[in-house]
């Protein structure tokens, strides 16, 4: 199993629809989402490839203008 | 795993993100200490210049978990997507074990197949050609290619094997191709090597421009600082200049599209529309400035039968010679907004908006750049003609306004420029083309002096003697100089350690193919995978990499940072230092040094260069320890054991003695155990305390109180603003090659893909490099997203697939092709022009044309 969590930036305006792009995505929660554009972001998932790929298509939803991993744990 | 732990990490996990974001969440559990048996300890990122610390987990011997740190001043607990993959890097499965000789009938031969040998057998051979062609061909005949992500102290030793061992300056990094013009650029303006500046601007600056820079894509985690101070700080606003739309551009408020070659009048146009309103700050410029004007008309760095060359009046000349303010201010004049725009085909509000930014004195404005400046065949120029719009409004040296080159690599400061790992360089800003520098290293190393071959080959005035018995002659050749002095067979070995140049080079098949696979030459190549470069050699070593050694590299912001050896190096594996010290027990001084040399340290007679180098009293003085960190846990140092010292620290504290002794100031590092205890310092260190700011009074120790600023590494205290003009690029399109063609890279992969493509992820994500192209340039060429084409230029052609849709966006005539793909080599494509002063390739322009498959 492996548990990350992330911090995604996204344009203010677009942050709603960003928001929802992601909670749609398999293993993906957003547990906070600030006026700003800040996302904090969650991945719970058995397939630690599965995660990989998904943060970098969290990357390329439109709208995101930066995502960074904090945190990952394996095993 | 039951579910509470589950909850539990996961818990933590959204809270270090919180955290790290500075948003607070509702009430979350603390961390508790963790239990699992993973020892855990702090590393620097392999990857960019950034310099983020990563902690990696460490169980049984092997890499079972990182996360970004937490207690780093750079990343706060983030990581990008390839730091990420990190420690995958170590594990690809085709990892080099065993030391491979190209062999024929049991011997060495140049069109034999690659077989196994022994590291004795490996360093014999080696020994043998090296001797040979340092004997046959002199200072030149010899030659060592490094990296900026060598470590410290692997540099260092690298720098004292070339120059004092063999007597030659034929030791360059690959960050001339990469950070060569952000050198010349400072050394020309203040007289001293990296940024005043620090990452603190991130979060200081209400402006950022970004000059030639993909930093969403190139240094995500300063790229996320960035965008955090943007969305949270009023008034902030984003500039995004580059010849092509990317990532960047989605947070662009001013997102500016030039033509190639044309920052140069744009950077001169911001510089007019400062004086021609008079926002300049005349009392900073009086006491803190100086002008000068540098030849123009100085060619492309191309070889000198090329006729650009032969056509360029004052070519290579870079000597300045001092003007007024007045005449700066009429040198500049003729660049008016509508000059500007028609020559860079950017609309003049745009650049009327960029040009307001910068003049408003109540605005802090920080500047980036990497390699749109670098690689760039005026490059020291448009380096400098940023550094003169800062200098104009004083908006320098103190926290927010900062003109700032960033690194692609994670040493080019570190390592390439502070222990000066290039042919004119030595540690510290010393150079080579002064006698008094050489004689000061030459004393700091117990060497005689006249050791260290002089730029000029003299030294008191009088020739330096050859081991021929010749005079030495001139002694500096640049990074694309060794590639022609191989093809033209006057270069005989060449040493390729920590980078993979054969792909990087410019012009492949014309200039850096021929050179390696010449006859003559015996091609050396240090590294971990079997890379074009390594396929491309007669020998390849086997390296430890990263976290397989005790390491240190320096950052863009100055900051040194320190890791322990995590886990051991995979077979017979070594790392860089250990096979640049192991070979030099294969040399005597007999064999490179001439008889009146040796005479006057007859201490040294029948020697090898081991024992003068390294077992000086000074490098091995040190006793080999148990590593242990400040909780108690315990790694290895293989180095230490194989030599019998603490090898890390004697070549660091030997190296620290230029910072400190020397008549230079400003360049002063800490003891070496401070570092490992710190997550880096930014020099220069006085008293333990790092400097944020430079030359700035109150931030840099030395400037004094009642200095204000002070730009202290020129002898009259005033930094350089430079005049220089647009100047055409050497290769623009034609009726023919109707496209530029700019090269870069991509934020899956890093530079060549040698450690990138081997994380299935990173692979799978971004497996080859495809042409970005306009859609009408592809209608035109009646292509359509996903066509295969040829990509033609004068030296060669590649094929791949046309991408319209991407995340870059090619304005119409000009496509952007990555080159990580060692599948597609885009250097065969490319053209070997380099800045005339710095020599520094230009990979950005040169004109192509594609044709449908």
């Amino acid at each position: 199993m492996t548990i990350c969590s992330l911090v995604v930036y996204a344009r203010p305006e677009k942050a709603p629809v960003v928001e929802q792009a992601i909670t749609a995505m398999e293993g993906a929660e957003v547990h906070t989402a600030t006026k700003e554009g800040k996302l904090i972001v969650s991945l719970d998932h058995p397939d630690r490839t599965y995660c990989s790929e998904t943060i970098m298509a969290l990357n390329n939803i439109d709208g995101v203008v930066s995502t960074a991993l904090v945190y990952e744990y394996f095993e | 795993m039951s579910v509470s732990r589950r909850d539990f990490i996961k818990t933590n996990a959204i809270a270090a993100a919180a955290a790290s974001a500075g948003v607070s969440l509702p009430a979350v559990s603390t961390a508790v200490a963790d239990d699992s048996g993973i020892r855990w300890d702090k590393t620097a990122c392999r990857f960019c210049g950034t310099g983020c610390s990563v902690l990696v987990g460490v169980k049984d011997g092997k890499v079972v978990a990182t996360q970004g740190d937490p207690d780093a001043p750079v990343n706060r607990g983030l990581n990008c997507i390839k730091g990420y993959f990190l420690t995958k890097i170590m594990y690809g499965k085709d990892r080099l074990t065993k030391p491979l000789l190209r062999k024929k009938n049991g011997k060495y031969a140049k069109d034999g197949q690659f077989e196994e040998v022994s590291w004795d057998e490996a360093f014999k051979t080696m020994a043998e050609k090296w001797v040979a062609a340092r004997k046959a061909k002199g200072p030149k005949g010899v030659g060592m290619f490094g990296s900026g992500q060598w470590t410290i102290w692997e540099g260092y030793a690298a720098q004292k094997l070339v120059k004092a061992g063999f007597r030659s300056n034929s030791l360059e990094p690959n960050a001339r191709h990469c950070m060569a013009s952000a050198v010349g650029a400072f050394m020309r303006a203040f007289g001293i090597d990296e940024p005043m500046g620090c990452y603190d601007d991130l979060e200081h600056a209400d402006v950022f421009v970004l000059w030639g820079s993909n930093m969403a894509e190139m240094h995500p985690i300063l790229w996320s600082r960035m965008t955090n101070t943007r969305l949270t700080k009023p008034g902030c606003e984003v500039h995004v200049l580059s010849t092509f739309e990317h990532r960047c551009f989605e947070l662009a408020d001013n997102g500016i599209i030039f033509h190639p070659q044309t920052d140069l009048a744009i950077g001169n146009y911001i510089a007019n529309y400062i004086i021609q309103t008079k926002a300049y700050n005349k009392e900073f410029i009086d006491k803190n400035v100086n002008f000068k004007k540098t030849p123009t008309d100085i060619g492309y760095g191309l070889r000198g039968s090329d006729p650009r060359e032969k056509a360029a009046k004052n070519r290579n000349k870079g000597k300045l010679s001092k003007i007024s303010f007045e005449e700066y201010a009429a040198s500049v004049a003729e660049y008016t907004v509508e000059k500007a725009s028609e020559i860079s085909g950017v609309p003049v509000e745009n650049l009327e908006r960029l040009a307001k930014v910068y003049a408003d004195p109540n605005k802090k404005v920080t500047s980036y750049w990497t390699m749109g400046f670098n690689q760039h065949t005026r490059g020291v120029w448009m380096n400098g003609l940023v550094y003169n719009i800062h200098l104009l409004m004083g908006k320098i040296s103190e926290p927010g306004n900062s003109p700032f080159s960033l690194t692609g690599q994670p040493s080019a400061c570190g390592t390439a420029r502070e222990v000066g790992t290039f042919t004119h360089r030595l540690p510290a800003d010393y150079v080579t083309k002064k006698d008094s520098h050489c004689k000061f290293a030459e004393k700091i190393w117990k060497l005689p002096a006249g050791t260290i071959p002089r730029a000029n080959g003299k030294s008191d005035k009088a020739d330096q003697t050859d081991i021929s018995g010749k005079p030495m002659g001139k002694t500096l050749i640049h990074a694309v100089a060794m590639h022609r002095a191989l093809k033209d067979g006057k270069m005989n070995t060449f040493w390729v350690m920590c980078n993979n140049n054969l792909q990087a080079a410019a012009n492949f098949n014309e200039e850096s193919l021929p050179g390696w696979r010449n006859p003559d030459n015996f091609i050396t190549v240090s590294d971990p995978y079997p890379t074009i470069s390594a396929m491309g050699a007669d020998l390849i070593l086997p390296t430890a990499m990263w976290a397989e050694k005790e390491g240190a590299y320096g950052n863009s912001e100055r900051r040194t940072q320190f890791w322990r050896q995590q886990v051991k190096a995979p077979g017979d594996s070594h790392s860089d230092v250990w096979q640049i010290m192991e070979f030099s027990k294969y040399v005597k001084v007999e064999d490179v040094w001439p008889e009146d040399l040796i005479a006057k340290a007859p201490e040294y007679k029948g020697k090898t260069l081991y024992e003068v180098l390294y077992a000086n009293g000074q490098v091995d003085k040190f006793e080999k320890i148990q590593v242990t960190d400040g909780s108690g846990n315990k790694y290895d140092n293989d180095e230490s054991e194989h030599f019998g010292f603490y090898v890390q620290k004697g070549l660091f504290e030997e190296y620290r003695r230029f910072q400190w002794e020397g008549p230079k100031k400003g360049h002063e590092m800490a003891p070496y155990d401070d570092y490992h205890k710190a997550r880096g310092l930014r020099w220069p260190v006085i008293d333990g305390k790092e400097t944020l700011y430079r030359f700035r009074e109150g931030y840099d120790p030395h400037v004094k109180k009642g200095e204000g600023v002070k730009f202290y590494g020129k002898k009259d205290g005033r930094a350089n603003i430079i005049t220089a003009p647009y100047e055409p690029a050497a290769e623009p399109p034609d009726a023919e090659f109707d496209l530029w063609l700019s090269t870069g890279r991509v934020l899956e992969h890093w530079h060549s893909g040698s450690m990138t493509r081997r994380v299935p992820e990173l692979y799978r994500a971004v497996p080859n490099a495809v042409v970005f192209m306009n859609k009408k340039d592809a209608k035109k060429r009646r292509l359509r997203n996903g066509s295969e084409v040829k990509i033609i230029t004068r030296r060669g052609e590649i094929v791949s697939r046309v991408e319209t849709r991407g995340r870059n966006r090619p304005p119409e005539g000009l496509v952007f092709i990555p080159w990580f793909d060692a599948g597609r080599l885009v250097n065969k494509l490319t053209l070997d022009q380099t800045d005339p002063l710095s020599k520094e390739t230009d990979y950005k322009k040169c004109a192509c044309k594609i044709e449908k498959i």
